[in-house]
Parts: C-alpha cells; sequence; structure tokens
C-alpha cells in the first residue's frame, strides 16, 4: 500500500524559556493511502498537535512531514494552501462556517479561490454532497438557523468538495449529541469506504473504533497503537472491547 | 476722495505696458493691472486659504490612513477564527489580504463620491461663512478638475490601499492551529 503521509521523528513546542511546552517529542508516523486512522489520548496529549503537523497547518521545530511525497517543510505559503485546497479536507469540532454566507455559498468557497474554476460545476457538485449527507434542503439558510449536527455535515460536503487524498478530522463529534455523531460517524465511514484516507483525532472510543488503526498518545508520544479490520457496521461490541482494554493497558 | 476706474483691454498682453504708461502720466493715480490689485487688496487672504487648502489636503490623507489602520487592524483581530478558517481551506495570506483590499476601495469609492457631491454643495456654503469672517463678502470654490477629480482621489486611494495593506498585515501571523484548537 502507498504511503500518503511520512512523519519522522516530529518535534513541536510552544512556547519560550520557562513556559516553553514540548507537545511532540520525536513522533514518528505513516498512513496509507485509504486508510482510516484514529488518535486518541489525554487532553494535552498532543493529538492535535500531531494532526497539525502532519496536515501542514503547524510548522515542526524538527523532524521531516511528508505528504504524497513532498516535503510539507520545503513548501512555500501558496504552494502549501494549494495542497490544503486541493488534497486535503478539514473537519474541525466547531462549525467552522463563515457566519455571512448561507450554507451552499459555504462549501463552495473553497472551490471558489480556483482560477480555473466552472461555477456550475461547482455548484452541482456541491449540491450532490448535500443530497448524499442529507442537508439537500438546506442550501440558501443561514447558519445560524441549522443545527449542530446540520453544520458539520456541511462542514463535511466543504471537505469533501475537492475530492481530497486525506480528510482530518478533529474531535469531529465532540460538539454533537449521540445520534448525530453516530450519524457523522456513518458518513466518514462512508467516506472511507469510497478511497479516502481519514485521520481523527478524538477521546471518544466508540468514533475510533470506526477506524482501522487506533494510535494512543500521551506526553507528546504514541504510547501505543492497536489495527483492527475495516469497519463491517456489525462488529462494534468486539471493537469496542479491544479498544477499551488497550485505553486500559496504554492508561489512557 | 477715492474712486476706481476700471479698463478692459481688447488685447490682454499690452496690460504691464499700459500700467507703466498710465502710471507716468497720471502721478496722482494709483495704476494697477487686475492681477496685482487683487494680490494688492486679497493676497493675504488668498494666501491664507491657498495653505488651508493644502493643509486640509495633509490632513485629509493622513486622518485617511490612521483611521483605515485602525479599521484594518480591528477587522483582522475580530475576525481572527474566520480569516484561520480561510488560510485551513487553502486561502493564501495575499487572497485574503485582497479580500480587505476589495473592502476599502468600495467604502473608499462610496466616500469620494460622496464627498465630492457633498464639497460642491454644502461645502462651498460651509467655507464661505468661515472664509466671510475674514471680510470677504462673498465665496465661491475655484474647482481645479484635475486636481479636484483626479490628483486627490488618487492620493486617496493611494494611502487607503497602502493602510489596508500594512493593516491586514496582521493577517499572515494568525497562525491556524493557535486560532482553531479545539
Amino acid at each position: 500500500m502507498k504511503k500518503i503521509i511520512i512523519g519522522e521523528n516530529i518535534v513541536k513546542s510552544f512556547g519560550e524559556g520557562d513556559e516553553k511546552c514540548n507537545a511532540l517529542g520525536g513522533v514518528s508516523i505513516e498512513m496509507n493511502e485509504g486508510e482510516f486512522v484514529a488518535v486518541m489520548g489525554p487532553s494535552g496529549s498532543g493529538k492535535t498537535t500531531l494532526m497539525f503537523s502532519l496536515s501542514g497547518m503547524d510548522r515542526v521545530d524538527d523532524g521531516k512531514v511528508s505528504f504524497a511525497g513532498r516535503d510539507l517543510s520545503t513548501l512555500r505559503e501558496e504552494e502549501l494552501a494549494d495542497l490544503h485546497r486541493t488534497k486535503m479536507g478539514f473537519v474541525f469540532q466547531q462549525p467552522t462556517l463563515l457566519k455571512n454566507l448561507n450554507i451552499l455559498d459555504n462549501i463552495i468557497l473553497s472551490s471558489m479561490c480556483n482560477k480555473r474554476k466552472n461555477v456550475t460545476k461547482i455548484i452541482e457538485k456541491a449540491r450532490t454532497l448535500m443530497k448524499k449527507v442529507g442537508i439537500a434542503e438546506l442550501e440558501k439558510r443561514d447558519i445560524t438557523r441549522v443545527s449542530g449536527g446540520q453544520l458539520q455535515r456541511a462542514g463535511i460536503c466543504r471537505a469533501l468538495m475537492s475530492d481530497p487524498d486525506v480528510i482530518f478530522g478533529d474531535e469531529p463529534t465532540g460538539a454533537l449529541n449521540s445520534r448525530s455523531a453516530q450519524e457523522i460517524m456513518n458518513i466518514f465511514s462512508g467516506i472511507n469506504a469510497g478511497g479516502t484516507a481519514i485521520m481523527l483525532v478524538t477521546h471518544d472510543a466508540k468514533v475510533a473504533a470506526r477506524a482501522e488503526r487506533i494510535l494512543f498518545m500521551r506526553d507528546g508520544r504514541i504510547v501505543s497503537e492497536i489495527r483492527l479490520s475495516k469497519f463491517s457496521g456489525t462488529d462494534m461490541d468486539d471493537r469496542m472491547k479491544k479498544v477499551t482494554a488497550r485505553m486500559r493497558e496504554a492508561e489512557i | 476722495m477715492w474712486c476706481v476706474l476700471s479698463a478692459e483691454l481688447s488685447d490682454p498682453s499690452l496690460v504691464d505696458g499700459k500700467v507703466s504708461e498710465y502710471a507716468n502720466k497720471y502721478n496722482f493715480a494709483k495704476v494697477s493691472g487686475i492681477d496685482g490689485y487683487i494680490a494688492q487688496t486679497f493676497g493675504s487672504t488668498i494666501r491664507s486659504v491657498g495653505k488651508a487648502s493644502y493643509a486640509a489636503i495633509a490632513v485629509a490623507l493622513v486622518i485617511t490612513i490612521l483611521i483605515t489602520l485602525l479599521f484594518m487592524k480591528m477587522l483582522v483581530a475580530k475576525y481572527r477564527y474566520p480569516i484561520a478558517v480561510m488560510k485551513a481551506l487553502g486561502f493564501t495570506n495575499p487572497d485574503i489580504a485582497a479580500q480587505y483590499m476589495s473592502r476599502s476601495v468600495s467604502v473608499l469609492m462610496i466616500g469620494l463620491v460622496l464627498g465630492t457631491l457633498l464639497a460642491n454643495t454644502l461645502g462651498e456654503m460651509l467655507a464661505g461663512a468661515v472664509i466671510s469672517s475674514f471680510g470677504a463678502s462673498s465665496f465661491h470654490f475655484a474647482v481645479n478638475p484635475l486636481t479636484s477629480y483626479l490628483l486627490c482621489p488618487l492620493m486617496m486611494t493611494g494611502s487607503v490601499l497602502i493602510a489596508t495593506r500594512i493593516g491586514t498585515s496582521g493577517a499572515g501571523q494568525i497562525k491556524i492551529s493557535e486560532s482553531i484548537k479545539e
């Protein structure tokens, strides 16, 4: 299987002097094309920083991150922005949609900054995605007049607009009730089944149990890892047992 | 007792010669060309108004730059989160700066049109009221179209663009991870 992301000995710290905080202390990780990886760990363990470092949203202090064979540290701002726009999708915990735009405009926003865009095709694609995630009727709706789950679906549509190689999710179900969270995870599982790699950062074992590989982090290091089969939709109990047992072992 | 006699020459280029000729011929009279007459009578007022207009241009430009800088810095601070989101979606710093530039220029265009209209209506009335306190009975703007409708708007546009560029430079410092991290 071809590697899409390779992180070697990543070191990242924040602050200076006495206030310096080492968020990542030499983390190495590889991710295959089409793989579903979850990263778990307590608050402050460095899981979000790892995601930001691997996606190039944060420059690492030391070590190397490659995305599809390209060393992210050597890319100029425009090249990195282009990579974010065309090869990566991001879904965050809070609905990171812009308040002065409606749902459809938010979804197509990043596609519109492509100079050779075809607006009709972009809107058509956005409508197809909205239909797929069940928010087709909300395209003209103001973002303040929809639920958190609907906003998150819109966020997923936005992330999928460029047919990315990888979707990064930072606690995408963290602000949702259990029903919405399950629906969102069903969408993620469907996306992954279509061949898109997914990396999710989560506290929730039920969310992580959907992944093929789960990394457990503590104090800026990966302390344990578990590999599971592709999620079939019927083996959740068994997967949950394995994940929770490993969490206990890793003291997470 | 004085009285003023005006004469208009059919050939204005003869004014200087005729002034000298009449001054020599009529020693008891004070003879001057119309330009000289205006300069002697209203010279200080005209010079003051001229200085005031240059000062007004300079002050207007400084105020324009300061206000634009202030607003841009405030907007960048206020929209820190949406800016971080846009950067995460693949927008570059020049893309974001261009967006703020277009906003600035839109507001500027409205300001220029309104300013020009008001200067030609209310402005003349207000300036006339101030100038009349210096002794002039009536006052009219002598509008120089090149300066009023081209140079001043261009200077203002340039100032606004520079101030916007400087004001939005802070958007480049916004780190996606620090602004979006849950």
